[in-house]
């Protein structure tokens, strides 16, 4: 009733179908995720003799799927820590590369990749978007036929060219490789540097500013949240890729390379589920915090900035 | 006349610096993608002689061996072009499709929306090899034992099964690539103009009718461009199957992205001999995927204008 007297329809919220239909989806999802992620963890603080030849009523039943009942050990990250090692044939002998030492290439390969894409992809980015000759415009009509345009089995062709221009299983090497223009990122730049008033360049002309001082002191310090997000994902995605260091740089083991050797090898004191589950998810440590730290930042300019085709 | 001669060096300046910019870039498209890919034709041309460690014309001779491989009884390629189709369909098709839905989810703010933002992003950021790990034990140790307890039914561990391993691929495929596709498409979704959808709210839209009639066409033009992007993965995707199980997998379960990545990557038994046979059938699937991108970009774009 309002304050008039009169009697005033109330509006029931209707039910969104739709949206719990997805909600149920999503539930099931986000289950899937967290029964597997929940096993695992579990699993990693039970020793090998529980998880294989735990005793109920006095048959040998294994405990694969409850809670530890014979306490939470943390021993198999111990020996998970021990025993994480790549060996490497170089020349004569096998090199043994540990944790720290792989975790060390992870940095270079990643680090160095990331920088090189973002640097690459920028520039490029900055001179098709800010100059505009007629280059300009074959270049992103070209970046943008590339990336249609599908061509497979490259990689023999790509490690023999490697090969003779002495860059095969280097680290300068792979950087250069993989730095190149012909990716989502630099249409991402392209877009960024494109919506920057030409004003501001004007301006900076005016007052004396040479093109170098322009481009790095006025435009590139406003795109710098998409300089680090793109930083932040390419680093995450070459951290976590294992087959292209593992084929391009075979005598620098990478950490994930180490996982896909760890979950291999034949080593007795590590060859049980808890110890090897334990390893994988300490080597995946690092990306994890990495991560934690720039979460924010990806999530509100990814968001922020979508592509459009 | 001062002012003039100020503006030619000025523009003389941007062309040099322009060069400069572009140069080095330049070299490594010139190097990395047009000098590779010419080299890779030629290479589908030659064969390698192990003792000389060099490569030499050999006409004909790895497309004959595409030819007698494609065309044998239990044929590994015809296996491999089949496993790639229908990986290609449930990941770039129905992972799209699901893509969408649950980022117009997102989008809408609907409850936990949030929570379930991250766990669908978490795949894209923990190694793969971590999740395929993870998920391998999983389903080979846990499940059988899960269904083993409850139902009293012994079952194969799922990867181990022939006509389980398959499929359990495919779902793990559809589990972990949702990721990069929401941040697009809600980034897409984010660029709306509220005035549109407070316009067909006044109108009394439901939700199903605002996220078909409103919500897609307008992303239409995002999702096109990753869809014919994704064409070029049909000939690519390994499925994981290399992360899974190594060079270890079965021909009948080969996808022609493994195929090649284990013909470069044996370096045990083939060396380098497989260098040109990879690139022979590397191009002949260029050849196949080219004009089928064209054909999808024809079909997607005709779509995109009605």
């Amino acid at each position: 009733m309002d304050q008039n007297g009169k009697i005033k329809a109330v509006k029931r919220p209707s039910v969104n179908v739709f949206a719990i239909a997805i909600a149920v989806l999503l539930v099931v999802y986000m289950l899937t995720m967290c029964i597997t992620l929940f096993w695992t963890i579990m699993t990693t603080v039970k020793t090998n003799a529980e998880y294989e030849f735990y005793e109920e009523a006095g048959i040998m039943v294994g405990n694969k799927l409850w809670l530890p009942k014979t306490g939470i050990s943390f021993n198999n990250y111990g020996m998970a820590f021990k025993f994480f090692y790549v060996p490497v044939q170089e020349g004569m002998y096998t090199v043994q590369y540990g944790i720290f030492t792989q975790f060390i290439f992870s940095f270079l390969y990643s680090f160095g990749c990331a920088a090189s894409v973002t640097v690459v992809s920028l520039v490029m980015g900055y001179a098709t978007a800010r100059f505009k000759y007629k280059f300009s415009n074959f270049i992103y009509a070209f970046v943008l036929v590339t990336m249609a345009l599908p061509i497979v089995g490259s990689m023999p062709s790509e490690i023999a060219v490697a090969q003779n221009l002495g860059i095969f299983d280097t680290f300068p090497g792979i950087w250069i490789m993989r730095g190149s223009f012909l990716n989502t990122y630099f249409l991402i730049f392209f877009a960024q540097f494109k919506t920057i008033p030409k004003d501001y360049t004007e301006a900076a002309k005016i007052d004396g500013a040479d093109p170098l001082s322009i481009m790095l002191k006025i435009i590139v310090p406003l795109a710098m949240s998409t300089v680090t997000t793109v930083f932040v994902l390419t680093f995450i995605s070459f951290w976590n890729d294992f087959q292209i260091p593992m084929v391009y740089i075979p005598s620098y083991p990478v950490a994930a390379y180490g996982m896909y050797v760890f979950q291999n090898t034949p080593i007795v004191e590590i060859a049980n589920t808890p110890t090897r589950l334990a390893g994988i998810f300490l080597m995946a440590l690092p990306i994890v915090i990495f991560y934690a730290i720039f979460n924010k930042q990806l999530n509100v300019n990814l968001s922020a900035g979508g592509i459009k085709g | 006349m001062e002012a003039t001669n100020k503006k030619q060096k000025g523009d003389r300046g941007d062309l040099i610096f322009y060069c400069c910019l572009v140069a080095l870039p330049l070299l490594q498209v010139a190097i990395f993608y047009f000098y590779v890919n010419f080299n890779s034709i030629l290479m589908a041309f030659k064969s390698y002689d192990r003792l000389s460690d060099t490569f030499y014309w050999d006409f004909g001779a790895n497309f004959s061996r595409f030819w007698q491989e494609l065309t044998m009884k239990s044929s590994i390629l015809i296996d491999a072009f089949k496993n790639s189709f229908i990986v290609w369909l449930f990941t770039s098709v129905l992972g799209t499709v699901l893509s969408i839905v649950f980022s117009y989810y997102i989008f809408k703010k609907w409850a936990l929306s949030k929570t379930f933002k991250f766990f669908l992003f978490l795949p894209s950021v923990l190694p793969s090899i971590l999740l395929v790990i993870v998920f391998k034990f999983f389903v080979n140790e846990a499940i059988p034992e899960y269904i083993s307890h409850f139902t009293g039914n012994i079952i194969t561990p799922l990867l181990l099964g022939k006509d389980s391993l398959m499929p359990t691929i495919l779902f793990y495929n559809v589990w972990v690539c949702f990721g990069a596709q929401l941040l697009i498409y809600t980034g897409a979704m984010d660029q709306i103009a509220p005035e549109i959808l407070e316009a067909g709210k006044v109108d009394g839209v439901s939700c199903v009718r605002e996220f078909v009639s409103i919500v897609v066409p307008i992303i239409l033009p995002t999702v096109t461009t990753f869809v014919i992007a994704n064409v070029a993965t049909l000939f690519t995707n390994q499925a994981n199957l290399y992360a899974f199980f190594g060079d270890k997998v079965d021909y009948s379960n080969y996808t022609i992205g493994y195929y090649l990545f284990v013909l470069v990557n044996n370096k045990v038994d083939y060396g380098k001999t497989m260098y040109c046979y990879a690139s022979t059938l590397g191009i002949i699937c260029t050849l196949i995927a080219f004009p089928l991108t064209m054909l999808i970009r024809r079909l997607l774009n005709g779509k995109e204008e009605d």
